[in-house]
């Protein structure tokens, strides 16, 4: 649920290219009904955020577990934050009726995603296993 | 100076703890206290009333009610949208602002009156470790 070097057109094909990986593991059962709660997420407000982040999200019926598909991308996604492309996106999906602890490491990951050190650390990283390892670690601190 | 806030967004999955972060360190930056409670879907961190007492001001970065918001009653305090204080320099200018406004004696305050004592023992964060137990294979299972 890694995603290095992503190449996207622009967010909705981004936010695809990641929750098609979430089915892929069986997390989101039906994408089309997940992808259309994130987009109207998206529209409330854009969730590009200065520092070349990106944190797309959705509760939904179709989300089976708590996850996260993380992409680095070089060339950057347009998620609407002020200062330009996104080159580090988490896609966040929670079911309907989260159990409250696991919301809790998705906010728990959330949290750290505003340490600039921890972003530069993903963003630097090639492997996907380790920025999988990386993020699993700080989310359990 | 102390301050306190409050942070909620529509979802209760990311920007409440994304606003966590930004307004924590918009405090460590400039040198004072901040604590955060945040209203988010896994549940709510209420905070000690002997905190809020002993607060200069108070940020609600909401996009909901604040839940409890008699706690904080007599506080000087800035409300706005949860985005507003995530990103750049925003939760540092958001401080300042309200410092501003604070020394001016011009900062609006919370409306009604502040519980005498609290009654209720807020209910005591579970330990990490038990908070987080079973859940990994988690996020990137």
């Amino acid at each position: 649920m890694v995603i290095v070097g992503l190449e996207a057109t622009d967010k909705a094909d981004a936010t695809r290219q990641l929750a098609e990986r979430l089915v892929a593991a069986g997390r989101v059962t039906d994408i089309e009904t997940y992808l259309v709660a994130v987009a109207k997420r998206e529209e409330h407000f854009p969730t590009g955020i200065e520092g070349g982040i990106a944190i797309p999200h959705a509760q939904s019926e179709a989300v089976v577990i708590p996850s996260v598909a993380v992409a680095t991308s070089t060339t950057g996604v347009d998620f609407g934050a002020e200062d330009g492309k996104s080159n580090l996106i988490f896609l966040i999906a929670a079911p309907a009726n989260g159990g409250s602890e696991h919301l809790e490491i998705l906010g728990t990951l959330a949290y750290k995603v505003m340490d600039e050190d921890f972003r530069n650390e993903l963003l630097n990283e090639k492997d996907p296993a380790v920025i999988a390892a990386t993020l699993t670690r700080e989310v359990q601190k | 100076m102390k301050f306190v806030a409050v942070t909620a967004c529509i979802t209760g999955i990311a920007h409440t703890y994304m606003a966590q972060a930004a307004l924590e360190q918009a405090a460590k930056k400039l040198g004072h206290e901040m604590v955060v409670e945040t209203q988010g879907s896994a549940g709510t961190n209420p905070m000690k009333q002997e905190i809020i007492d002993a607060a200069d001001g108070v940020i609600f970065a909401v996009d909901l009610g604040v839940k409890g918001r008699e706690r904080f009653a007599g506080k000087p305090f800035v409300e706005l949208g949860v985005a507003k204080v995530i990103g750049g320099d925003k939760g540092v200018n958001v401080l300042n602002d309200l410092i501003a406004a604070i020394e001016a004696g011009s900062a609006p305050l919370v409306a009604g009156s502040a519980p005498v004592a609290a009654k209720e023992e807020p209910k005591a964060e579970k330990p990490a470790g038990e908070k987080k137990k079973g859940f990994f294979g988690g996020l990137f299972g």
